[in-house]
């Protein structure tokens, strides 16, 4: 399991639309497994549900973890679609 | 007989047989739970073609997390009925506790999609409401725009539910068919029975329940006068006064009905359809297009086209606005077109140029101060010019109007009126504004009342402002469809009214 912090900058929070490109393109990333995590809990990234149930605001602290073939290449991918979001 | 209240006033008035809809009765199980969840995800896929919620809730459906959860219920020895509906609670509950009202509203999709989930497993996706019999008033915990599709609406008569408020998906679906809803009935589904006879009484707030005789032939007849109220149309016809009738139009397609249909014109053309639900600002060529179409159907008649009135509520993917902590109050409408002139030019040059077409006038939304409705008669001017230099076709003449929605625009009318050609008074929000009461709340509900004396008081005070100088009056808003304030309004001395 390698793993990143990162901040949500987006002023709207992470809301269904880019939630949902997220969970999409998270799915795309098999077989390597992403988690998010934000403050005591941890989400499977491929779930909109799960991914929308943290609440995460403007400035919230995400940890990207990441494990499984591929894994490197989805943290840097999921790392660098949720820093771009404004 | 006895009568259940409701803090939710409305103009329900029906009599009809209860068909109470219960959703805890409990099967035994006859289908697996990957078999309900096809069954389910094939109503989904079928259903989302009618209506975009439905794709959000095939998404849901989908999710990993859904199926998890009641895996994880049931190997931890629950069945699987209650293993759904703990899920849906839990997940449901997720929501709830999240601090963002967008988010918090998605517990009621996870609940729905639940819903039909039980649904498909207790072999009850035999409809609960097929052998609903004419004349029934459906009574529910709470009822979900998933029911509306199965209901036979032909044959209800009335809504009556616990939960939910005015502003709810299945409210507005009922008044487009004219059916008599009732919300906010404390304990409804359980203290109603199948087959009792019921009173809808929204005036009163109260739902009477097996009705003596006495009671039944006094709301009888009030039916019968209700039913016998004259229509908005002939109630202006019969006055002999001149007061024009008007149609509100989302849309060209309700500007042709509306023309159709035989009204004097457009008394408010809304924009909101060309900017909100699509991912980029709409051009002007684009808008251009709507306004000149809308404009060619209207012909000699009036089209009053009202500019940009979307508010912080609704986030928009090409706009990016700060989130507003009372977006009723912060920045919509006028504001925000004036924050960016670039859209709002792009907007104003659009209808200058269908202008040439038809009979159109231009109105500001939610006019306060008598700086905004300057700075836009000034971009109105700029874009004149701009048009003019480029050798582009325009009108040079549009009648500018504003809307009087605000309790700043009812104590400045008179100077307002020296300003602009027209009013056309909101009711919708003026009420709001002045009852300080958020339409959308059943607690405040009561408050909000366009009858209210301080609101009828704004509009005369309003209105004879502005005839002082000559400035037409229109009004707006539910109030004016409504055929028992007609001859208020018309006592009042308005102009018009857009419907």
């Amino acid at each position: 399991m390698i793993s990143k912090e990162v901040i949500l900058a987006a002023s709207e929070g992470l809301h269904a639309r880019p939630a949902g490109e997220l969970v999409k393109m998270v799915k795309g990333l098999a077989p390597a497994k992403v988690t998010l995590t934000c403050g005591a809990k941890t989400v499977n990234a491929a779930s909109m549900l799960s991914v929308l149930s943290l609440g995460l605001k403007s400035g919230s602290s995400i940890v990207v973890g990441a494990e499984g073939d591929n894994a490197q290449e989805a943290l840097t991918q999921v790392v660098q679609f949720i820093a771009s979001l404004s | 007989m006895y009568v259940l209240k409701t803090p939710v006033p409305s103009e329900a008035l029906a009599i009809g047989q209860a068909f109470v809809v219960t959703r805890a009765e409990m099967q035994s199980v006859e289908v697996t739970l990957p078999e309900a969840f096809a069954q389910a995800e094939g109503q989904l896929t079928q259903l989302s073609g009618q209506h975009e919620v439905f794709a959000a809730h095939l998404e849901i459906l989908q999710d990993p997390l859904l199926q998890e959860s009641i895996e994880d219920f049931v190997s931890n020895g629950c069945d699987v009925l209650t293993a759904v509906e703990r899920t849906s609670e839990m997940l449901a509950t997720q929501f709830e506790e999240i601090d963002d009202e967008y988010l918090r509203a998605r517990a009621d999709d996870v609940r729905d999609v639940c819903r039909r989930l039980l649904a498909c497993l207790q072999c009850a996706a035999d409809n609960p409401f097929k052998h609903l019999p004419a004349g029934s008033v459906v009574v529910a915990e709470e009822l979900f725009p998933s029911d509306t599709a199965s209901i036979d609406l032909s044959k209800s008569v009335g809504f009556v539910t616990a939960k939910g408020s005015r502003t709810s998906h299945v409210c507005i679906i009922a008044r487009q068919h004219g059916i008599a809803t009732m919300v906010g009935v404390e304990g409804a589904h359980r203290f109603i029975h199948m087959g009792d006879r019921l009173i809808l009484d929204g005036k009163g707030g109260q739902v009477v329940v097996n009705p003596d005789e006495a009671t039944m032939d006094e709301y009888r007849k009030r039916m019968a006068q209700h039913q016998q109220m004259p229509s908005v149309a002939e109630q202006l016809a019969a006055s002999g006064r001149r007061v024009r009738l008007f149609a509100n139009a989302g849309c060209v397609d309700d500007v042709r009905d509306a023309v159709d249909a035989g009204f004097e014109g457009i008394g408010l053309f809304r924009t909101e359809f060309l900017f909100l639900n699509t991912k980029q600002a709409p051009s002007e060529e684009e808008q251009y297009e709507q306004y000149r179409m809308a404009a060619e159907w209207c012909g000699d008649r009036v089209l009053t086209i009202r500019t940009m009135d979307f508010g912080a509520d609704k986030p928009l993917p090409w706009l990016p606005l700060s989130v507003q902590e009372n977006p009723f109050l912060g920045l919509r409408a006028v504001r925000i077109a004036l924050k960016h002139t670039d859209l709002f030019k792009a907007q104003l040059r659009a209808i200058l140029r269908a202008a040439l077409y038809g009979n159109v006038r231009v109105m500001f939304p939610m006019i306060c101060q008598m700086d905004e409705i300057r700075q836009c008669k000034a971009l109105l001017r700029v874009c004149k010019d701009e048009l003019a230099a480029e050798g582009t076709p325009h009108a040079e003449d549009i009648r500018i109007g504003m809307m009087v929605e605000t309790p700043a625009s009812v104590m400045l009318a008179k100077e307002f009126a020296r300003e602009v050609d027209f009013f056309s008074i909101g009711t919708n929000d003026l009420t709001q504004y002045l009852m300080a009461a958020d339409r959308g709340n059943p607690d405040v509900a009561y408050l909000y009342d366009a009858m209210n004396p301080a609101v009828l008081r704004a509009i005369g005070q309003v209105t004879a402002a502005a005839h002082e100088v000559g400035c037409e009056v229109c009004l707006c808003g539910e109030l004016a469809a409504d055929a028992n304030a007609t001859q208020t309004l018309l006592q009042l001395g308005l102009d018009s009214l857009s419907v």
